[in-house]
């Protein structure tokens, strides 16, 4: 087996608030190859954004703080890296598109000195070289006139413009992993479209590893070669795309899958999950999904499932994952 | 009143906001936000408005509510004209076209509780004698959009996006509207959730014959929810149709364009679709000459 690039095990990420300790991140782990694209994803608050903020080492602390688990980059456990060395590893070795294209740039420099200063802050290049390399950038990823582009503000361009700023940005030090948390949620639909197709060109070309975190099935479903779904903090189902979508073993991801008006199909009634996602101070006891699953059971209430592996692919952690499947089956 | 008769006739409609500039603040050009719409809804009937951020969707469900003041064009609510009303007859006009907003944390008063958010209209439509009788009716909303009567004095912080948007629901219904402009109603709720939502107001709509605008950026919750369809883009409505037509055999390369860029819940068909997105560039040329769609910015 090719050895992974990236290796998350058991990461626990907890804000310690005045009401009490938020468990937004609860022992993940998943492992990822070079040129893989995984998806994570869930509903608000599940605690998607927090893993990715976690292996960049980025959650805020205090309130956040990491306390336990390993991340593994190329053997590195990042968690044991002081701030300097983090920060090498930050835009060279992986790095990270963020939701709201817009807020995410500063608006007082232009795209192009944003752009300089990460290449000269990472690679040894005088300013002219790193001024070109701008430029090529932003026609890698498909802004027209890049030479004049280069000099405008973020406010001269459409939030799609940005978001491909966003992406050279990100691009500009050829990092091993990009992490993308809701890279199209702000966007529109065709301009979704067209940033997807890029992240997938952008992909094939330096054989990038992606991590794309995101609520929208249809966006997984395009992208992912591995996807994730998280459930109050939990990884609750880890499997390859064509499986998770074919065979959802896990009642939340069998339920979320259909939940989702979709344009393929006719349907009729929309599936739904009763009630809400739990209160991350007030989580229910046993499987946090109990409350809201119609397999749930005593033991569902009062012991936790583990993270089972059903086969060299596909986890779950479920104590009726068997059951949930012969219903799909059938 | 003729069930083939429309409940709402719209009729080349149009917004434009002027663009000041200088020191005298004159007008220098227009915003053409909605553009010349028209179309018709029956009773009972679900049309879904899409369209991508910015095509004058939003602004034309407040011009026909009359939150915004049209510019030319005619609305007419079975036979009146809506544009000309005032005072008393605009009043009975709102009670019967309700709106239900996008974002339910903003659009439901942080200081008013559930009682008063839902009461507010009953009480100034005077549909209700006194306190005891409206406290009833609001009870009994609550229940309708599956809230728990206990709610009712609790304050909007207390419930979640869900919860909000069936109060909102609840609002809207108190006066038992025969249409309502639904504004993104989902958009801005998880996807369990949506589901609920969805749910609920098409119950709503077969309990109660109400027709629904539904505005929504959504291909597939438009879908989902519409009778027919009408496609907006730019301040003009491009193609409208019955919504199996649309999503069949969209005609217009606009649609085509929009329906192919929804990435499908399905692996399964990712490459399927890539071909057909190929098929839409290739269209890309044959664009007349003064349709909106040739000129545009195609960011």
């Amino acid at each position: 087996m090719v050895k992974p690039i990236l290796k998350v095990e058991g990461l626990k990420t907890y804000f310690y608030t005045e009401d009490g300790v938020v468990k937004a991140v609860d022992g993940v782990s998943f492992e990822l190859e070079k040129g893989e694209t995984l998806g994570i994803v869930g509903e608000s608050g599940c605690g998607k954004s927090v893993t990715a903020y976690s292996l960049m080492r980025l959650v805020p602390d205090p309130p956040g703080k990491i306390v336990s688990g390993k991340i593994e980059y190329k053997g590195l456990d990042l968690r044991e890296l002081n701030k300097k060395q983090m920060s090498r590893i930050r835009g060279d070795g992986i790095s990270m598109i963020f939701q709201e294209p817009m807020a995410s740039l500063t608006p007082v420099y232009t795209v192009g000195k944003q752009i300089v200063e990460t290449i000269m802050t990472h690679q040894d290049v005088d300013k002219d070289t790193a001024r070109g390399r701008a430029v090529q950038l932003l026609k890698d990823v498909g802004i027209p006139a890049p030479e004049s582009r280069v000099d405008v503000y973020p406010h001269e361009l459409s939030g799609g413009m940005c978001q491909r700023v966003m992406i050279a940005l990100a691009l500009s030090c050829h990092p091993d992993i990009l992490i993308a948390d809701e890279p199209t949620t702000a966007l529109d639909v065709t301009v979704q479209a067209q940033i997807l197709q890029l992240m997938n060109d952008l992909k094939r070309k330096y054989k990038m590893t992606i991590i794309i975190i995101t609520h929208d099935l249809g966006v997984i479903a395009e992208m992912s070669d591995k996807i994730g779904v998280m459930y109050a903090g939990k990884l609750v189902e880890y499997a390859d795309a064509y499986s998770l979508f074919s065979e959802p073993l896990h009642p939340y991801t069998l339920r979320l899958i259909n939940s989702v008006p979709r344009l393929d199909t006719a349907g009729d009634r929309l599936i739904t999950i009763p009630g809400r996602v739990p209160n991350p101070l007030a989580l229910p006891q046993g499987c946090r999904f109990n409350n809201r699953c119609d397999l749930a059971d005593h033991r569902c209430r009062s012991e936790e499932p583990g993270f089972e592996k059903i086969n060299s692919e596909h986890f779950v952690s479920c104590f009726n994952s068997k059951q949930q499947f012969s219903q799909v089956a059938h | 009143m003729d069930k083939n008769e429309s409940l709402l006739q719209v009729n080349e409609l149009k917004k434009y906001f002027p663009v000041y500039a200088g020191v005298f603040r004159r007008v220098v050009d227009q915003i053409k936000a909605v553009d010349g719409i028209s179309f018709a809804i029956k009773p009972g009937e679900t049309l879904g408005l899409v369209g991508e951020s910015g095509c004058g969707k939003t602004t034309a469900g407040r011009v026909i509510t009359r939150l915004t003041e049209a510019t030319d064009g005619a609305v007419s609510y079975k036979g009146q004209n809506v544009l000309s009303l005032s005072g008393r007859e605009l009043k009975e006009y709102r009670k019967k076209v309700q709106l239900i907003f996008q974002d339910p944390y903003n659009s439901l008063n942080p200081k008013l509780n559930v009682a008063n958010i839902v009461g507010e209209p009953l009480k100034i439509h005077g549909l209700v004698k006194n306190r005891k009788q409206r406290i009833a009716r609001v009870k009994e909303l609550l229940d309708r959009v599956g809230l728990r009567a206990e709610y009712l004095h609790r304050y909007p912080h207390a419930f979640s996006g869900g919860q909000r948007q069936r109060i909102g629901v609840a609002r809207a219904l108190a006066v038992e509207p025969d249409l309502i402009i639904a504004d993104e109603p989902v958009s801005a709720l998880d996807v369990s959730v949506q589901a609920q939502v969805v749910n609920l107001m098409q119950d709503l709509q077969e309990e109660y014959n109400i027709a629904y605008l539904s505005i929504a950026h959504d291909l597939a919750v438009v879908k989902h929810i519409s009778d027919r369809v009408a496609v907006m883009y730019l301040g003009k409505i491009v193609e409208v149709t019955r919504k199996e037509k649309l999503y069949d055999n969209p005609l217009h390369p606009y649609t085509q364009t929009l329906l192919s860029a929804v990435p499908l819940p399905d692996p399964a068909q990712r490459k399927e679709k890539d071909e057909d997105k190929s098929e839409v560039e290739k269209n890309d040329g044959n664009y007349h000459w003064g349709c909106v769609l040739f000129c545009a910015d195609r960011v």
